[in-house]
């Protein structure tokens, strides 16, 4: 064998040959098209590139667990939030909704085309809520639908939207992209694999999705229907969009600085190098979520709401948002974060202060004293606790700031981390004190799930059993009128300030960094980016 | 041979066995990963039910068995995509990472270790060996990242990462050189030590010392007799890192964002996607078998006292 090193190589050349065949098919695709395009444009085609860390899990915005930004420009809904937090027309022209709050009616764009050429109208919006409610969809999004029973198409540009009960969110989920309107020829030809080759009616076109390596998107070229927040109504100024999948964060640093990808998110621990870098703008984006640790309220000591009043007095926010978060965090007080329809600021302003002298009488008007350790103890029993938190960074170094405030008050503090399937699994079986985790989502009606005694077996992971709290829920989702609905929500978030099932410490904030080619990047405060007025700027 | 083809097949079943019962034995549900945390608890039911994680799980394994026996491997849990499709899709991106990477390693780790071994004691065998120490001790996203800044932030020679075809042509190369030398950095340096050490044994040997009693010169004794008995060992250990390195390319698969297989199997792993774990985990055994299945027939076609019946 040794004398023939030569037929070794050539073996392993076969070898990588033969392997080669079906890897050269799967880019052919994408090469194929792109040159396509060249030939027909006389200049070379705009293309933007946008790192991302993980494939999506499907593109049919109804079998997937998050929508991102991908969907965001395939797909249009019929109503968008805006920076103001009010819900502005899209597909959807108009509104009205019945005195009982019952139904809503929409009067619909009569100009817009699916981009596979079926026209949008009231039988698109019907079967795609039709779709999501079909148990045999098994969307992980129906639950967005709460209360609605059926839809009605009631003249080609009109569609009622009947529910059981009133249901307040429906305008928040209608604005998010798993209410995205999907285009039923589409649907119907491709099946199951409808999330391989997604039809919407965005500015952008599905093109090709190279599994673990990228997604292209096309201009859509006869989209003239953008929302009002573009000064530009369509069609997109950049050819193409290439979504690359670098799952490394440091990899995608070094891309966004060697210029292979000009929009990339930057963390915390390369902030300095991107600040130094003359060619990309730092963006700054403020979740509509917060950060908390939540006690388990069914379990002794803690079922003990003095106790958690007292350790409440001992948070400090900001040295958590500084040392755990390298100062990108925005301290919170109350569970609806700042930048989220229906926070209360007079709330927030009543919330626990830092006060350990507080605290220790709290604890001492509780029954609690101090050791000869300094633990607060209560029937010979010393105060301790373990937080529960996940194993990925921000959360185990910011459960260390909190166990090092909490422990100045004379109180044991462990942490034990897991990673998200064991502790979300773990839960719901009350086996635990307290959780420091995290949510996001753009309407109050969310802490119907963490809050309602409904839910105590899900997503009330604190096991807060709660009858005023039950009823501000429910009168939250079912009061339809803006002002009225707020006014619960101000209630809520004082009654939930005196139980303190959580304290809330932050609310993340994430840095983007834009090559200073590309210009008219917008982004709202639910952290889309806003792309058709994207354009490379003059001069690049 | 057909016997050895034969004693695969209860280590691929007791592979599957094992993933299977790791995975189930793991707390959480794998569908309250797949809805968000407002999810109602009908809807968890349902999906749960739609993809028939509410049957007993001695069914389930059953049925996956029945199903992987016909061929069909099952669908991702999480995006429906077939799993055959999916490995199929991937694997070759593994197979070209893990070939190239061997012969970088090859190319680099034997001919270093001849040198070590010739010039014992001196200076180059010195620099060899703290050479592959270094290479054996950095852990290999560490040497991704050195290179990534130098090459492809200081230089501007390569791109960070991502793959890029068609197959052999420059930009292939290029995509290619730095995950390939990341991934085969180690096994050089082992390969290198080993080619040492064994050389040096065969130099030992009574064949030899009969060569050079012949009058023969030194650099043939070398080559023609010390090297070639020197290899044997190596070509396992060859094989045995070739099957290590199809299943254990993830890291680099990772930074270098190479579209490969073991990143599919991890992030199905942090999914719970089961079908997906399985079949990745079942192809990494076949392939680690059929590996040292095929190291063995070099074996016999290299040194004659080895036969296989």
């Amino acid at each position: 064998m040794f004398r023939r090193p030569l037929a070794l190589v050539t073996l392993l050349g076969l070898l990588l040959a033969a392997c080669g065949g079906s890897a050269a098919t799967t880019t052919a695709t994408k090469s194929g098209s792109a040159s396509g395009a060249t030939a027909a444009a006389s200049t070379a085609p705009k293309v933007l590139t946008i790192a991302y860390t993980d494939d999506p899990t499907s593109l049919d915005p109804q079998k997937t667990p998050s929508v991102g930004l991908v969907h965001s420009l395939i797909y249009d809904t019929l109503v968008v939030q805006g920076a103001d937090l009010q819900y502005h027309p899209d597909l959807a022209t108009s509104w009205t909704i019945a005195p009982d709050g019952k139904s809503i009616t929409f009067q619909l764009r009569k100009d817009v085309t699916f981009s596979d050429g079926t026209p949008f109208n009231a039988d698109a919006v019907k079967f795609t809520f039709d779709r999501l409610l079909d148990p045999k969809t098994a969307s992980p999004g129906k639950s967005f639908l709460g209360t609605l029973t059926s839809t009605t198409v009631v003249d080609p540009y009109t569609v009622r939207l009947d529910f059981s009960a009133p249901y307040a969110p429906i305008f928040n989920s209608l604005s998010t992209d798993f209410c995205a309107i999907i285009s039923p020829t589409a649907v119907q030809k491709e099946g199951d694999s409808f999330g391989q080759q997604p039809v919407g009616t965005g500015p952008f076109i599905f093109k090709n999705w190279a599994k673990g390596q990228s997604i292209t998107l096309e201009k859509n070229p006869n989209y003239k229907w953008g929302p009002y927040y573009y000064s530009n109504p369509g069609p997109a100024q950049y050819d193409q969009i290439v979504f690359k999948e670098l799952p490394e964060e440091n990899t995608r640093v070094l891309a966004l600085k060697s210029g292979e990808v000009q929009i990339s998110d930057v963390p915390a621990t390369s902030l300095s190098v991107i600040q130094s870098d003359p060619n990309i703008n730092l963006v700054k984006t403020q979740s509509q979520g917060v950060t908390y640790l939540g006690f388990n309220v069914s379990r002794a000591p803690w079922n003990d709401p003095k106790v958690r009043q007292a350790i409440a007095h001992l948070i400090q926010r900001d040295p958590i948002v500084q040392v755990g978060l390298g100062g990108l965090g925005v301290p919170q007080f109350t569970p609806i974060p700042t930048n989220v329809w229906g926070f209360d600021q007079s709330v927030a302003d009543q919330e626990y202060n830092y006060d350990p002298a507080a605290a220790k009488s709290i604890l001492e008007s509780d029954g609690y004293t101090p050791g000869s350790d300094g633990i607060m103890t209560k029937g010979g029993k010393p105060l301790s606790m373990e937080i529960l938190t996940y194993t990925t960074q921000p959360y185990p170094r910011v459960a260390q700031v909190v166990q090092n405030q909490i422990q100045a008050g004379g109180i044991q503090v462990t942490i034990k981390t897991l990673e998200a399937a064991s502790l979300l699994a773990l839960t719901p079986t009350g086996n635990f004190d307290s959780i420091l985790i995290a949510y996001g989502w753009s309407d109050p009606d969310i802490l119907y799930y963490f809050f309602d005694s409904a839910n105590l077996k899900t997503s009330n992971r604190v096991h807060l059993t709660d009858p005023s709290v039950d009823a501000l829920l429910l009168k939250g989702r079912t009061t339809v009128d803006p002002t009225a609905r707020a006014a619960v929500y101000k209630d809520l978030q004082q009654t939930i300030d005196q139980l303190a099932p959580w304290i809330p410490l932050y609310s993340i904030v994430s840095e983007t960094g834009i090559s200073k080619s590309v210009a008219g990047v917008q982004v709202l405060p639910s952290g889309t980016m806003l792309l058709l007025d994207a354009h490379p700027a003059s001069g690049s | 041979m057909g016997r050895r083809v034969a004693a695969a097949v209860p280590v691929l079943f007791a592979v599957s066995v094992l993933t299977f019962l790791m995975v189930h034995l793991a707390p959480g549900n794998p569908v309250t990963l797949m809805v968000p945390d407002y999810a109602s608890p009908e809807v968890v039911a349902q999906i749960t039910h739609h993809l028939g994680l509410d049957l007993p799980w001695p069914t389930q394994y059953w049925l996956y068995l029945v199903h992987a026996l016909h061929g069909d491997l099952g669908s991702s849990i999480r995006d429906g995509t077939p799993v055959l499709a999916e490995i199929a899709a991937r694997f070759p991106y593994t197979v070209q990472l893990t070939l190239v990477a061997l012969v970088v390693s090859v190319v680099i780790g034997i001919p270093l270790g001849v040198v070590a071994a010739v010039h014992r004691g001196r200076w180059l065998d010195l620099g060899a060996m703290f050479l592959s120490v270094v290479w054996v001790a950095a852990p290999s996203f560490y040497l991704a990242l050195l290179m990534q800044v130098y090459f492809s932030n200081d230089l501007s020679w390569l791109p960070v990462a991502g793959y890029a075809g068609p197959l052999f042509s420059l930009a292939w190369l290029k995509a290619i050189a730095m995950p390939s030398t990341s991934l085969g950095a180690r096994t050089a340096a082992i390969l290198a030590r080993l080619t040492r050490s064994s050389f040096l044994e065969a130099e030992q040997s009574d064949y030899v010392r009969t060569a050079h009693a012949k009058g023969l010169t030194r650099r043939v004794v070398q080559y023609k007799h010390v090297l070639k008995n020197a290899l044997i060992p190596v070509i396992t250990v060859v094989g045995l890192e070739l099957g290590g390195l199809l299943g254990g390319a993830f890291i680099t698969e990772t930074i270098f964002a190479w579209p490969g297989v073991g990143r599919l199997g991890v992030q199905a792993i942090f999914n719970r996607d089961l079908p997906v774990i399985q079949g990745t985990v079942l192809l990494t055994a076949v392939a680690f078998v059929g590996v040292n299945l095929l190291v063995d027939l070099a074996y016999a076609f290299s040194d004659p006292r080895v036969r296989y019946a």
